[in-house]
């Protein structure tokens, strides 16, 4: 286990790359293998007196909750298997992966797009000019907020790419 | 005959980064709107056979630019960070595609797909105008609804929504989930050094 949990975007995202191993339609993973490397996983990192984040703990009551009841014998069939929480895990897992791709593209797509530079609008100013009064103290105010908002973010990352 | 190319040149280039609709051009210049694509087209291939010539006019968020010519991103980015020229975060960009294939959403459904809390990142979005709040959703709570703006568009160099990927042209590749590839190591750790 050579990874570090700031290179996963949650506990899905975690979930996502142990199943990939096993290079199998999502839907046809050993569910509770997977469940145990993931709880091993979060033992490491906690036994090395790691900060781990409370989405990561959640999930894992969530997986021993899925763990327990598949292990337990059935007395009967009381839901229908669309409705079993590992089910929707399943299903969880799917919508993910799909996003994950399609941001990656989408970064890919804007990455063209930033390879164009302008300049600003350039603001021209004319003695004949009429001022329209059509601004009040509330879109004074959300400018300002808007301006300081940005430049906290770009403080935040040192004028760096924006990198999480 | 009005030199038409020169005078579009001249509003694009005063338009700046806020560039300028058909409709806008079209009543500035007194044209009617197809003989001003026309006008536009011929101005588009002035410019590609110029090589000389640094400048392109870029249609997004169905609005005309005037950019530089992809070229020059590289001698450019180590003048200029204007916020369309940088990237964004791994987990803003996936909020940012949840959000824009999803449209309206609340922040909740956004953490329930990812699994985790989204706020920072729609907060940062916000902040960059690529998502706008598009009124309250009618349940316990009244949450927030959000959706793309027209920026939106422009900082994916596209003119509708229709024009992103598509969802079912993706087949979810396994490999690409594994993080661990020697390439991919190499390509993180050369982000780390920058």
């Amino acid at each position: 286990m050579d990874i570090k949990l700031n290179d996963f975007e949650g506990p899905l995202d975690l979930l996502l790359h142990l199943v990939s191993k096993y290079e199998v339609d999502i839907y046809d993973v050993p569910l509770v293998e997977v469940i145990e490397q993931y709880l091993a996983y979060l033992k490491t990192l906690q036994s090395m007196r790691l900060e781990i984040a409370g989405d990561y703990m959640v999930m894992a009551s969530q997986l021993m909750l899925i763990k327990s009841r598949k292990l337990l014998p059935k007395l009967v069939e009381e839901k229908p298997v669309e409705e079993s929480p590992e089910y929707e895990l399943l299903n969880q897992l799917e919508e993910y992966s799909r996003f994950k791709l399609l941001s990656q593209e989408m970064g890919q797509q804007h990455d063209q797009r930033a390879r164009h530079f302008s300049k600003p609008k350039q603001e021209l100013v004319y003695d004949d000019s009429i001022l329209v009064q059509d601004k009040t103290v509330v879109d004074l105010y959300l400018a300002f907020a808007k301006i300081m908002a940005r430049k906290q973010e770009e403080f935040k990352y040192n004028h760096a790419t924006i990198e999480a | 005959m009005r030199p038409y190319l020169a005078e579009i040149e001249a509003l694009l280039f005063v338009a700046g980064e806020e560039g300028l609709s058909l409709r806008q051009m079209a009543e500035l210049l007194d044209l009617p709107p197809s003989a001003l694509i026309q006008q536009l087209e011929a101005l588009q291939v002035k410019h590609r056979e110029d090589v000389q010539s640094s400048l392109a006019v870029l249609e997004t968020g169905q609005r005309y630019r005037l950019a530089t010519k992809e070229g020059h991103a590289d001698l450019l980015r180590q003048y200029s960070r204007s916020p369309i020229n940088q990237s964004l975060s791994r987990a803003s960009l996936e909020v940012l595609s949840i959000i824009a294939y999803k449209q309206p959403i609340t922040r909740i459904e956004v953490d329930h797909i990812r699994g985790v809390n989204s706020s920072g990142a729609i907060s940062k979005l916000l902040a960059f105008d690529l998502i706008e709040e598009a009124g309250k959703k009618e349940v316990v709570g009244r949450p927030n609804l959000y959706r793309t703006t027209a920026y939106f568009l422009d900082y994916m160099g596209i003119n509708h929504l229709e024009e992103l990927v598509d969802i079912s042209d993706l087949t979810v590749k396994e490999e690409s989930v594994n993080l661990f590839d020697k390439e991919e190591l190499g390509d993180r750790e050369e982000q780390h050094e920058n």
